[in-house]
């Protein structure tokens, strides 16, 4: 009895182990040479991307949106910083803006040398948007000169997202097309001049 | 299967994660389980909604939930709706877009 109650212990404890060194692990980088998309082109702050197929509908709110059949879309918005404040408050030992807290997220920037509750709260972001050693993120660096974090999602989510990270700020799409097109798309992001 | 109450309810949270905007919003069951989605997303911003009943595995999850939890549920969400916010403000905006597609009835 004493055998099998050590041995549950030991199956607990490699299994609680097993899921604590489950780390987000920093993606590399993967170079794209740029291509032009077939369908309209999106204009955002100063990017640009086509869309990869013609949508049934163009929405416009705080971003673009387009809709495509079966509940599918493409959606862009600009993150605006202002609400951010009482998170980004959270770093007490140096300032840090949206765009480096996505940054820390993504582990586009080290976040070794953050105190232990600044490294807690990163921790607890990456937790939220399931970044963890199984997650698919990739860094395209597109046309030589656009970086594009891609994090492909599992199927059940039904999404995924693109960030470009840029010192004018965060911009986001979020994708629910299928991998071929997601791909497209970031094959035609470029800076507008 | 919601009420008016269920529905008010859910457009709190909306109004709270994204703005005004919602005030106009249709609530509808497909609303209701993208929201129930993002909550499962966020269960690490509060362990209050740990001891609500949640839905589980795929599918519908309106239809998984009893009426009286789905109440109970709706409840303790508008009640942490600022607590998700502050704690899981990125998880909310990758939503947006569909949030929006939604309130279209798209």
């Amino acid at each position: 009895m004493k055998y099998w109650i050590a041995v549950t212990l030991m199956v607990m404890a490699a299994s609680h182990a097993s899921a604590e060194s489950c780390d987000y692990v920093t993606p590399g980088t993967v170079y794209l040479p740029y291509h032009k998309g077939a369908h309209t082109p999106v204009y955002f702050s100063k990017y640009q991307f086509n869309l990869p197929s013609q949508p049934d509908v163009l929405l416009s709110g705080d971003g673009f949106m387009a809709s495509y059949p079966n509940r599918d879309y493409i959606g862009q918005q600009h993150v605006n910083p202002e609400p951010w404040s009482d998170q980004l408050g959270r770093f007490t030992s140096r300032p840090v803006s949206v765009v480096d807290l996505y940054r820390l997220i993504y582990g586009i920037l080290p976040a070794n040398n953050l105190n232990a509750a600044e490294q807690d709260e990163v921790q607890l972001q990456r937790s939220l948007l399931k970044l963890d050693c199984n997650a698919n993120v990739t860094v395209y660096r597109v046309g030589g000169t656009v970086d594009v974090i891609l994090q492909v999602r599992q199927v059940e989510t039904g999404f995924h997202t693109l960030l470009l990270l840029s010192d004018e700020g965060v911009e986001l799409i979020i994708l629910r097309r299928p991998m071929k097109e997601v791909m497209q798309v970031i094959a035609s992001i470029k800076r507008r001049r | 299967m919601m009420d008016h109450q269920d529905e008010e309810a859910l457009r709190e949270i909306l109004i709270s994660w994204y703005g005004p905007q919602a005030e106009h919003w249709p609530m509808s069951e497909f609303m209701l389980n993208i929201v129930i989605a993002m909550l499962d997303e966020m269960h690490n911003c509060t362990a209050t909604m740990h001891f609500v009943p949640h839905p589980v595995g795929p599918g519908n999850a309106v239809s998984q939930l009893a009426k009286s939890y789905l109440k109970k549920f709706l409840s303790v969400a508008k009640s942490n709706a600022k607590v998700y916010l502050a704690c899981a403000r990125a998880t909310i905006l990758s939503y947006k877009t569909q949030v929006h597609m939604a309130a279209e009835g798209l």
